[in-house]
């Protein structure tokens, strides 16, 4: 687009010169904190500025812009003699009502167990967590997360080295700290914790590991073929087939590895539902939180253990 | 002497106009009204087309409707990559997918001053790449048709008298209850309200209320509900507390733990599947409600 240089002329010579001088410099820090030095040369060159503005006058803008509202800190040898802008009033903010929609939202993605999509909503949060109503809502865009607690260098590590032989070193709540070898193959996320599915070297057995207990990557075998060759992963899973009834068939949806095998509204349970189990435990512990809702089908064998574990609980309160 | 308390006061009188545009649209009159007030002088309107002038020249993009200005653009520039625009934009598909009208304002203005704030290479980002909302494994389908009626009952704090059919095959029950708020599981809209007669928070499906009412009475106070349970061994060295929970005791290999106004029927659910590891201790209602509720599971498989 060709600009009119009459108006261009016009537009340039009716501003306010000490207004433009103070949201150039606020405009300079908000990009990044800067030496008193740095503002001057940075001014210099400015086409509207266009002259070496001296100390004072920095000093002066700093203190209107305090004076207007912003956060300044002084150029201190901790600051590399840099004036740091720790915040400033031009900007819009959230409502509260907007702050609580956002976090209404998080947590309706939460119950769907999405933990990819919760990995992004929490970068994306922790971005726009400057806009928030107060120190209040900004703790809670930024915190108020299950994967809050996770390193995502080590979820990213985890992520790109499935079907992959790698060395962890991990807190066990029983064992304290050990070292082993994983093959990482899928990752979940289970009443509100991020778990790692993977063939255990140390155990011999499919395990699903916390990955907020693991501390460490120690080591990666980038060559699939090795953990190919070694992976038993495939060899402890068995099927299984349970029903559902009542608000858990309302609201089950499908996760890895299963699959809704028969739909009827008018039986007792509407759902049946196969699934290919990776760790016994775990699978055990889902049935169990589906309360009278759920009735284990097969394998026997799982039925019986069941039984077992409703039998020791009940124990619990026999005392 | 401090030579460097001089406050200019043109530049003040700007910034003071720029902390308000950054909040709302204003007229010029509205804008002159400010810097009169701020050091009691009288001024021509010429001043404030001035002001809005250099912010223009400092990159501002301000904007007219109606007689009143705005900011189209903010000073903060928000620099997203092209994840985070593909999340955005899930948000927004989401959004456009919700009933809860509150919500869906709230999501919506929330996103249109998050767009207010991209850099100018977001928005290229955004234009020049063909960037595609985050995909999850399922199809987003929201149950909440009836949401509005709930919504309203929320904003009123009337009385409510429900009947809730949990599924096709339960009886159905019915519930006097103060409307407390509406949240989104697993896609569905879930009704949370105080129960009178339990004195207990309720989550209720809100495609299982068959039928509502509001009663004349209004809402009073609700009680806070507590659940006190002892979990053991490797559980309580790795429990992590949930938001509505604190921690009452912890020993060598048990922890006592208090849980304040969680749906009863969820919290059973969660407490199960900690299997012998937990024993509900308080109150004797909801330890009664455990210890019945595991014998008629051991009764399935009778």
């Amino acid at each position: 687009m060709e600009t009119n240089p009459q108006k261009s002329a016009c537009l340039y010579s009716n501003i306010s010169k000490t207004g433009y001088r103070a949201l150039f410099i606020l405009m300079q820090l908000i990009e990044s904190p800067k030496t008193r030095e740095e503002l001057i040369s940075i001014a210099t060159k400015d086409s509207i500025i266009n002259k070496g503005l001296s100390k004072d006058t920095i000093t002066n803008t700093i203190n209107l812009l305090k004076k207007a509202g912003c956060i300044i800190s002084r150029p201190t040898i901790k600051t590399d003699n840099k004036y740091v802008l720790k915040s400033h009033p031009f900007s819009a903010h959230f409502s509260q009502n907007e702050a609580n929609a956002l976090l209404d939202f998080r947590k309706s993605i939460i119950s769907l167990g999405d933990w990819e999509a919760l990995v992004l909503i929490d970068r994306l949060y922790s971005k726009i967590a400057i806009y928030a109503p107060n120190e209040e809502f900004k703790n809670a865009l930024l915190y108020n997360s299950p994967l809050n607690h996770i390193n995502h260098n080590i979820l990213r590590l985890i992520n790109i080295s499935k079907e992959k032989l790698i060395n962890i070193k991990y807190k066990s709540p029983k064992y304290g700290s050990e070292d082993f070898d994983i093959i990482p193959h899928f990752i979940t996320m289970d009443n509100e914790k991020l778990y790692v599915w993977c063939y255990n070297f140390k155990y011999e057995e499919t395990s699903f590991l916390r990955i907020d207990r693991i501390l460490s990557i120690n080591s990666l075998t980038f060559d699939k073929e090795i953990a190919k060759n070694k992976d038993k992963f495939d060899e402890f899973q068995f099927h299984a087939k349970f029903e559902l009834k009542g608000t858990s068939a309302l609201t089950y949806i499908e996760g890895v590895g299963e699959k809704i095998i028969e739909e009827n509204i008018n039986d007792e349970y509407p759902l049946k539902i196969e699934v290919l189990v990776k760790d016994k435990f775990n699978f055990i512990q889902r049935i169990l939180s589906y309360g009278t809702d759920c009735k284990l089908l097969e394998p026997q064998g799982l039925k019986t253990e069941l039984i077992n574990t409703l039998k020791e609980m009940k124990g619990n309160y026999k005392k | 002497m401090k030579s460097a308390e001089k406050i200019p006061a043109s530049g003040l009188r700007l910034l003071e106009i720029l902390k308000i545009l950054t909040q709302r649209p204003m007229s010029t009159d509205e804008m002159l009204n400010i810097v009169e007030e701020l050091d009691g002088l009288t001024y021509r309107k010429e001043i404030i087309l001035k002001y809005l002038n250099t912010l223009k020249v400092l990159g501002l993009e301000v904007k007219k409707e109606k007689d009143k200005y705005y900011l189209e653009n903010g000073l903060k520039k928000l620099n997203f990559d092209k994840t985070d625009l593909s999340i955005l934009l899930f948000i927004e598909k989401y959004t456009n997918k919700l009933n809860h009208e509150n919500m869906k304002k709230n999501l919506f203005s929330s996103l249109h001053l998050i767009e207010k704030e991209f850099s100018f290479e977001t928005k290229k980002l955004l234009k020049e790449k063909n960037i595609t909302a985050y995909k999850q494994d399922h199809e987003i389908i929201i149950q909440d048709k009836e949401i509005k009626k709930f919504e309203h009952y929320c904003q009123e704090h009337q009385q409510l008298e429900i009947k809730y059919k949990p599924d096709s095959k339960s009886e159905e029950a019915i519930y006097k209850v103060a409307p407390l708020k509406i949240i989104y599981k697993k896609r569905n809209a879930v009704f949370i309200a105080y129960d009178y007669k339990t004195n207990l928070h309720k989550e209720f499906l809100i495609q299982n209320i068959t039928e509502s009412k509001q009663l004349p009475q209004v809402s009073t106070k609700v009680m806070p509900s507590v659940v006190t349970y002892k979990i053991k061994n490797r559980l309580a060295n790795s429990y992590s507390l949930k938001e509505n929970e604190t921690l009452l005791e912890k020993g060598k290999d048990y922890a006592i733990i208090s849980n304040k106004n969680e749906d009863w029927e969820n919290l059973t659910k969660r407490l199960l599947r900690y299997d012998s590891q937990c024993e509900v201790l308080y109150p004797k209602e909801f330890r009664d409600k455990m210890i019945n509720l595991i014998e008629e599971m051991g009764k399935i498989y009778v």
